[in-house]
Parts: structure tokens; sequence; C-alpha cells
């Protein structure tokens, strides 16, 4: 739930990146970070093994400035993809008010796709909280590697085995190269703010 | 005369949508032309797949369209239930639905009709860019047009007095098979609408 506090004026919202291991959430906030790190004026805080892999979260606050009266603050996280981190994804969700849920389009990552999308529902479902109900945005990584000659899922797979009771507004993206992050990123405060419409009248 | 304040007039999507265009502009000046993106934008509108099964059921009333389009509006109905106004787009949208999917070919022709004009108005809600006074007068209209068509249904049903020649040609079971269909489709549509009528008083009432 959404921080509102009435009296200083100020709205905390947090957003969470999730997906399976290796697919990208964390070049996601790296990205978004270089690009605009002069304007946001913020550090990107990152606890990594030694292998490079994300061990606790990753965290890039942002910071809107005045909307509707209101001061707009944006906590962006992304978890461990890894299946034996599941402990930590739990706990970075407490609280989440939206959610980025970044898949691997590479062919043999189909079936931890769909894992990492249940296990995102098991684990709200632990809060109480239905994925139908909470502001949410797929993008569909890795779209770049098509130019390699490296077998990718069809958006329309992706689409199938994710999307289609969700109705989740997608991208396809390639966080590497930075296309569709920053839109993905755009789309997901859109809709998590806009979910709060009606508090901040 | 004091100027217009605009700012008050726009809404909290608008502003929001703005202030997201220029903090995060990727081909402003100072960016980096080497790490911006560079290919079309491939984007999904969150409504396409409502939209595919508004234009299905533009094209054919089956069983599997019909179907499919009441899934879709309960679906979103559900994912946008916070937002007052669209939920009163998606519940119009949910009662025509139940009832094309339950009339078909029999159903009146304006009903399909009006799931489109009442998806469009979605749409444009949906974007924001609107003012709360242009909101609400699309959605006053919506609901309007949707309570005339319902009392269009309901005042031909009864009107449907069959010619006198043929009325000796209906069995009793038939007459009371037509009234059963007539009392089920005033419930069906007064259920919907009261629930609207609950939505706009809701949304009429001053904000505290």
């Amino acid at each position: 739930m959404a921080f509102i506090n009435l009296k200083k004026k100020e709205v905390q919202v947090k957003i969470v990146y999730y997906g399976p291991g290796r697919g990208g959430k964390t070049t996601n906030l790296e990205y978004i970070f270089k690009k605009f790190q002069d304007r946001i004026k913020t550090d990107m805080v990152t606890i990594k093994t030694q292998g490079d892999r994300t061990l606790f979260f990753d965290f890039l606050p942002l910071g809107l400035g005045q909307i509707k009266g209101y001061n707009i603050k944006i906590q962006l996280y992304t978890v461990p993809g890894q299946v034996k981190y599941n402990a930590t994804r739990k706990l970075v969700l407490m609280g989440v008010d939206g959610l980025v849920f970044v898949a691997d389009s590479l062919v043999e990552r189909k079936q931890q796709n769909i894992e990492s999308l249940s296990n995102l529902r098991e684990n709200l479902a632990s809060y109480k909280k239905d994925i139908s109900e909470i502001p949410l945005v797929l993008q569909y990584n890795k779209r770049d590697l098509a130019k390699n000659d490296i077998p990718l899922l069809p958006v329309s797979v992706l689409q199938e085995d994710l999307n289609s009771k969700l109705n989740a507004q997608a991208f396809e993206a390639s966080a590497v190269e930075g296309k569709n992050v920053t839109e993905t990123m755009k789309q997901i405060i859109f809709l998590t703010v806009a979910s709060l419409e009606r508090e901040l009248k | 005369m004091p100027p217009l304040d605009t700012d008050r007039d726009s809404t909290l999507r608008s502003e929001l949508r703005k202030r997201l265009d220029s903090i995060f502009q990727e081909d402003g000046p100072n960016e980096q032309k080497e790490t911006a993106p560079v290919e079309n934008k491939n984007e999904m509108h969150p409504l396409d797949s409502l939209k595919s099964a508004v234009l299905s059921l533009d094209w054919e009333i089956s069983d599997e369209v019909t179907g499919k389009f009441v899934e879709q509006a309960e679906n979103f109905l559900r994912r946008y239930k916070a937002d007052k106004v669209l939920s009163v787009f998606l519940q119009i949208l949910y009662a025509l639905g139940k009832y094309i999917r339950r009339y078909k070919g029999r159903s009146h022709p304006g009903s399909t009709k009006l799931v489109s004009t009442t998806f469009d108005g979605l749409v444009k809600v949906f974007d924001g860019g609107l003012s709360e006074s242009e909101k609400r007068n699309l959605l006053n209209s919506t609901v309007d047009e949707f309570m005339k068509l319902k009392k269009t249904i309901i005042d031909e049903k009864k009107k449907v007095p069959l010619p006198e020649v043929r009325e000796v040609e209906i069995s009793e079971i038939s007459k009371k098979s037509i009234h059963q269909l007539l009392m089920e489709l005033g419930v069906l549509m007064e259920a919907e609408f009261e629930k609207i009528r609950d939505e706009i008083r809701a949304l009429n009432k001053p904000q505290t």
C-alpha cells in the first residue's frame, strides 16, 4: 500500500521488477539510472554476489516533484530471480504498489517465465493480494537477440503463456540496448500513481 | 476577470503523463545518442484484448465471441474496480455483453452499436487527457444511451402482442415463455442499471 502522508502532502510508491533469474531486471534499473542520473539525482543501491547476480535487491529512488500538490516519490526495486531466494523475493514484495514482470524471450526460458509468474501470484497471495488487482506491466526482454539468430519465443506465445488472463500492457524490449526500458517504467509509474487518484483528491 | 486556471481543470493522469514525459524524455539534447532506443515501440495497448473482443462482436454474434467478450469485460472490471469512472464504462459493457450473449441474433441492433460507442468512451477516459468535467459528460451521455436502449427494449417487448390472426396459433406454453423472457430481461436490465446508478450516485457525491 502506498505511503500517503496527507500532512506533508507526500506520496511514496513502491514498484517491483519481478521475473526469472538472468532475465534483465537489474539491467532495466541500471539503464534508467545511467540514462537519467543527472535528472533524478539519486543513487542506485545494489547488492550483488561474486558472480554479479542480484543477491538481495536493487533499489532506485526517483522523485517526480509536485503533482496536484503532492510530492510524488517512486521507489523501484528488483528481486533476485534465482529460485532459491524466494524468502527475499517475498520480503521485497511487501507493500508493493505496482509490478513489472520482466520475461526472458529466449526459447529455453519459456518454463522459467511461467514458473516465475506463478511464484509471483503465490507470493502476492501470501499478502492477500491478487495479481489481477495490482497495476502491472509485462516486458518481453532480450528481443535484440533475434539479430544474432538466437531463437526467441514469438510475442504471441509469450502473450498466451503469461498475459492471456492478465490483459496487462506489454512491451517488447531490450534492456541492454535500452529499447522500451523507459516506456515500461513510465507506464508502470503512470498506472500505479493513477490508481491512487481517489486517495489524492 | 482572472485568467482561467487550466492546471486546476487538468486531471492527475494528464499532469502525471506530462511530468513523466518531461523527466524521462530520451531524445533531449543532453542524451547520448548511442544509448537511446532506436527501434519502434511495438507497444500493445492495455485495452487491446477488449478491443479485439468488441470488433469480433461487431462481426459475429456466436457463443464463443459473446463468451469471450463477457469474460474480457469481467477481467477488466476486476482490474479497474478502484477507478469509478472506468468501472462504470466496464459495467455497461459487461451488462450489454451478458444481454447479447443471452439473446444473440434476437438482441436489439442498438446493443452492439452501444458496445462500440461505450468502448470508444472507455478508451478516451483510459488514455487520460480529458478534464474531470469532460469525463463526467462522456460518462453521463453513455449512461443515458444505455438507459434509452434499456427502455426501448422493454417497450418493444411490451408492444409485442402478436396480431390476432396469429394469436390463435400461439400455445399457452409459448405465451408463458415469452412472458417469462420479458420478465427475465426486465430483471436483468434493472439489476445492471441499479448498479450503474449507484456508481453514478457515488461519483456525484461531493468529496469530503
